[in-house]
């Protein structure tokens, strides 16, 4: 009788410990889980080539881009300073003549490429890709 | 003899715990391979955030994969993700994650971005977070 006593004893325990196991591990796992579903991001809606072409406007606002160089409409600038200058050439329009081109070379990384994109978004303008085609 | 029947017991039930860990660490080790580990990301500071479940993938050696399957051709995205994207409104569930090494130049991941949006993707650029500067 003693020995029957002392076994029940000893697996209720067990049970319980386990079960805390599979609890604390459960908590770990949907952690885990929920990290991956979502990832830091830059999000760029890009028009098609399907799109109808848009009529080329005299006021559109250029960024061109080699890996070296940087001129917004034409006029040389340093990366740290673009934001702040889209921004106030941008903070007067309305929403839709908030097109910024970004023109770059054949050259440029993506790192780069990232960056200019995020410089425009953060000054509040709508990035429109364009690239310098190689000559023959 | 009494001591070891307990023992026995536990390391059945530890067993399972350790069975548990090993599901779990090969479905993390699984969406790591099915995402691109090898690429190294643009660093940028904090933008946005996406939960799009469609993945591409271009890495410094130039393979272009889709959802982890290689795709041989940037154009032959194009049908691929417009299938993916089919009956998909807004922006938010447009979204395309491009995980694209940060070293590539411009004529390598052009057609990619240009196949994303002719697909009526939006791009979703994934980048590692700048360290933060303190003011």
């Amino acid at each position: 009788m003693r020995i029957r006593r002392r076994r029940t004893a000893i697996l209720a325990e067990s049970g319980l410990v386990s079960m805390g196991d599979i609890a604390f591990q459960l908590i770990i796992f949907f952690m885990v889980a929920a990290s991956f579903v979502q990832s830091t991001a830059l999000n760029v809606e890009l028009p098609n080539a399907s799109d109808e072409v848009q009529e080329e406007r005299s006021d559109t606002i250029t960024l061109q881009a080699s890996e070296t160089a940087l001129a917004l409409d034409e006029r040389p600038v340093d990366l740290p300073e673009v934001s702040a200058l889209l921004r106030a050439l941008l903070q007067e329009r309305p929403e839709p003549d908030r097109v910024v081109v970004l023109l770059t070379s054949d050259d440029v990384t993506f790192q780069r490429q990232a960056v200019l994109m995020h410089a425009i978004r953060a000054a509040g303008g709508t990035v429109a890709l364009m690239y310098e085609e190689e000559g023959p | 003899m009494r001591r070891c029947v307990p023992l026995r017991d536990s390391s059945l039930l530890t067993m399972g715990d350790i069975a548990f860990q090993l599901i779990i660490f090969f479905m993390v080790t699984t969406s790591f391979m099915r995402d691109g580990s090898h690429v190294d990301s643009p660093t940028l500071p904090r933008s946005g955030t996406t939960e799009s479940s469609i993945a591409v993938s271009l890495t410094a050696d130039g393979t272009l994969t889709l959802d982890g399957e290689r795709v041989d051709t940037p154009e032959g995205l194009v049908p691929r993700i417009a299938e993916l994207l089919a009956g998909r409104e807004g922006s938010a569930a447009r979204e395309v994650r491009l995980r694209c090494d940060r070293t590539l130049p411009q004529r390598v991941y052009r057609p990619v971005i240009e196949a994303i949006a002719d697909a009526g993707g939006v791009l979703a650029i994934i980048h590692d977070l700048e360290p933060e500067t303190s003011p």
